[in-house]
């Protein structure tokens, strides 16, 4: 398994198992090209853990997706330490909140620049600041008035 | 909605020779510091879990939750990222991954598949009634033919699909029964295979 169709083939032969479920890491996505954000909106609900990883991927005339038997640090695609690659982290914290994702958002280290150590004493305050605190109300209820059943009807042209 | 749990960290990456990462203790002492709430333990690292006891032993299990939480932590996950590798391995890769696997199985994949198989049940057993996830990779039996060319045989690839499953629906029933033995705790174990293209080999 290595994409979502993938996955698919594997779910449909477990009888779509309720414990096969996902571990989410768009740094992953970058390296093959997948739609790390649409992925969401297709598998959330099977989405059970999540490694905040990143990575970029920077094509040239010499190399692509395949590396060309390339170092980490020399290949098209390669990993990066969280903010210093191209995943675009306030979407998908966005989105993994929007759809009620109850785990945890978990640093995987493997940068190939950056040393483990700064790596893990960023990932702390990366990780907190793109975490988002889900609101309890709409953001124009300060605006909003009180519902009268009456007025709703009279609204509508309704008796 | 609810706010994302965080942040956490794999320890993988981190356990070493020289401390503070030679060792579970001040390792999570050194993770705290830095503002981590939880860890995801590697289950392959004797220095981090002992699989086996944990398993077995409800005592030993409160024992290290308990040293973890006096750091201000949580287990997140335990991962057998490797053993669950080689749940399925193309012989292709039977070298490379025996590296995985303990030198007894090297050079007998039937004997590493059944090694891996048993890896994974007993960190489902581990987790049973602390930790809700668990992380893993799932194996596959197709990284040679991934490129179309040459042209697979018809049938290639729905045969290696289905083996998969063979061997992995045990492991998923199992952690069923996991989850279901202690159901009126808090437990809830999914298997979480990670969407991986470059290490799902």
């Amino acid at each position: 398994m290595h994409d979502g169709i993938s996955y698919e083939m594997f779910l449909e032969r477990v009888n779509n198992h309720q414990r096969a479920c996902l571990l989410y890491d768009p740094s992953h996505f970058v390296l093959q090209q997948l739609d790390y954000l649409q992925y969401i909106d297709f598998y959330h609900e099977r989405i059970k853990a999540f490694h905040v990883k990143d990575a970029e991927f920077n094509p040239t005339g010499k190399s692509g997706v395949y590396g060309g038997y390339q170092s980490w640090v020399n290949r098209a695609g390669r990993f990066r330490s969280p903010g210093d690659g191209q995943v675009d982290f306030g979407a998908v914290f966005s989105k993994l909140a929007q759809y009620n994702y109850q785990g945890w958002a978990v640093l995987e280290w493997e940068c190939c620049i950056k040393s483990s150590e700064q790596g893990a004493e960023e990932g702390a305050p990366f990780i907190s600041s793109h975490i988002i605190e889900v609101t309890a109300k709409a953001f124009d209820d300060f605006a909003g008035g009180t519902t009268d059943e009456a007025v709703l009807k009279s609204m509508l042209g309704l008796s | 909605m609810q706010t994302i749990k965080g942040p956490a960290i794999f320890l993988a990456q981190f356990m070493g020779d020289a401390a503070p990462f030679d060792n579970l203790e001040t390792i999570c002492q050194w993770a705290s510091s830095l503002g981590y709430k939880g860890i995801q333990i590697p289950t392959w690292d004797k220095r981090c879990i002992d699989l086996k006891l944990a398993s077995a032993s409800q005592d030993y299990c409160d024992e290290l939750m308990g040293r973890i939480k006096s750091h201000g932590l949580e287990i997140t996950e335990l991962s057998t990222h490797l053993q669950g590798q080689l749940v399925a391995v193309h012989p292709a890769y039977d070298v490379m991954f025996d590296a995985f696997a303990p030198a007894e199985v090297h050079g007998k994949p039937a004997e590493r598949t059944k090694w891996a198989i048993e890896q994974v049940k007993m960190a489902g057993m581990a987790s049973r009634n602390q930790v809700e996830a668990h992380a893993t990779f799932s194996g596959a039996l197709l990284w040679p033919t991934v490129y179309p060319w040459p042209q697979r045989p018809s049938g290639l690839v729905e045969m290696a699909f289905d083996e998969l499953a063979k061997r992995w629906l045990p492991i998923l029933d199992h952690f069923e029964a996991c989850g279901s033995m202690y159901v009126m705790k808090f437990i809830r174990e999914k298997i979480c295979m990670t969407a991986s293209v470059m290490r799902c080999f």
